[in-house]
């Protein structure tokens, strides 16, 4: 059974557009984290496409999510992505992410963003630093939604 | 005046929505720059720059050399970004992008982002492809 993430996500994800994505990942029982999601103007690029800073931003942080829940909390220190194919606004786009590695403090994750009819749009690697720090900081104060 | 000398920005990191980055790059020699303080509402890990937030400032500088240098329309395939050291919400920060090689549709770009004390923040490498070859 999928749940809803204990990480609540950070500030530039769970506000509501368009001051954030209004975004909140779910866990699947393989511990890879997914959310489906659409975009309106305040994240275009040009010409009623997603920008592909955006999806960046949505991947990091699904990466991210899917390192806590697998592992820890960690500093983004490298990412990677492959752009496919463009990202219509107002599409529903289905975002996945999963931990591949762990080896130490290090966290290998991947993502892909899925476009309507399944085919792949976006493909991602990470490289996640897990800092207990941070994980810390997120337990103690653990971001609040705001209401809407 | 042809639109890619006009390019202004895009909606999401260009525009001055109430989220807006609201960030416009200038040319300087062969690069392209601009000073931008990360807000808030773009924060990842408490009080640092969500690495998200940051891709997605490098990817627009890298948009703007491009169109600014009239070799759009053109799109991002890929985007390799490593982050060196945190960018703190509300700290001055530098970035650069510019142009390493242009074969055929195919334009590489480099980008840095430069910290208050000239510390590099990010370094990244990205490519992009154009919709037309000029013949």
């Amino acid at each position: 059974m999928a749940r809803i993430s204990r990480f609540t996500g950070t500030n530039f994800m769970n506000r509501q557009s368009p001051y954030g994505f209004g975004i909140r990942f779910y866990v699947d029982d393989d511990k890879s984290v997914f959310a489906d999601v659409s975009f309106d103007e305040s994240k275009e690029g040009d010409n009623g496409i997603l920008h592909g800073g955006a999806i960046a931003a949505v991947l990091d942080e699904a990466m991210g999510t899917a390192a806590y829940e697998a592992e820890s909390a960690g500093y983004t220190a490298t990412m990677t992505y492959n752009y496919l194919a463009h990202i219509p606004l107002y599409q529903q786009i289905h975002i996945r992410a999963w931990v591949e590695k762990i080896d130490g403090k290090k966290i290998y994750a991947a993502c892909e963003a899925r476009l309507a009819d399944s085919s792949i749009a976006v493909t991602g690697t990470s490289l996640f630093i897990a800092s207990e720090t941070l994980q810390k900081l997120i337990e103690a104060c653990p971001y609040i939604p705001e209401e809407h | 005046m042809p639109d890619e000398i006009r390019f202004t920005g895009s909606n999401f990191v260009g525009g001055n929505w109430i989220n807006g980055f609201g960030v416009s790059f200038v040319q300087d020699g062969d690069v392209y720059v601009a000073d931008y303080v990360f807000k808030q509402h773009q924060q990842g890990p408490p009080n640092i720059a969500h690495g998200g937030a940051v891709a997605a400032l490098i990817d627009e500088a890298m948009t703007a050399s491009v169109f600014k240098s009239g070799l759009g329309p053109a799109f991002t395939v890929n985007l390799n970004i490593s982050y060196r050291a945190p960018i703190y919400i509300g700290e001055h920060i530098h970035i650069l992008a510019k142009i390493v090689a242009l074969e055929g549709r195919k334009i590489s770009l480099h980008s840095e982002i430069y910290l208050p004390n000239n510390t590099l923040a990010t370094d990244a490498e990205g490519l992009f492809i154009r919709l037309i070859e000029e013949t």
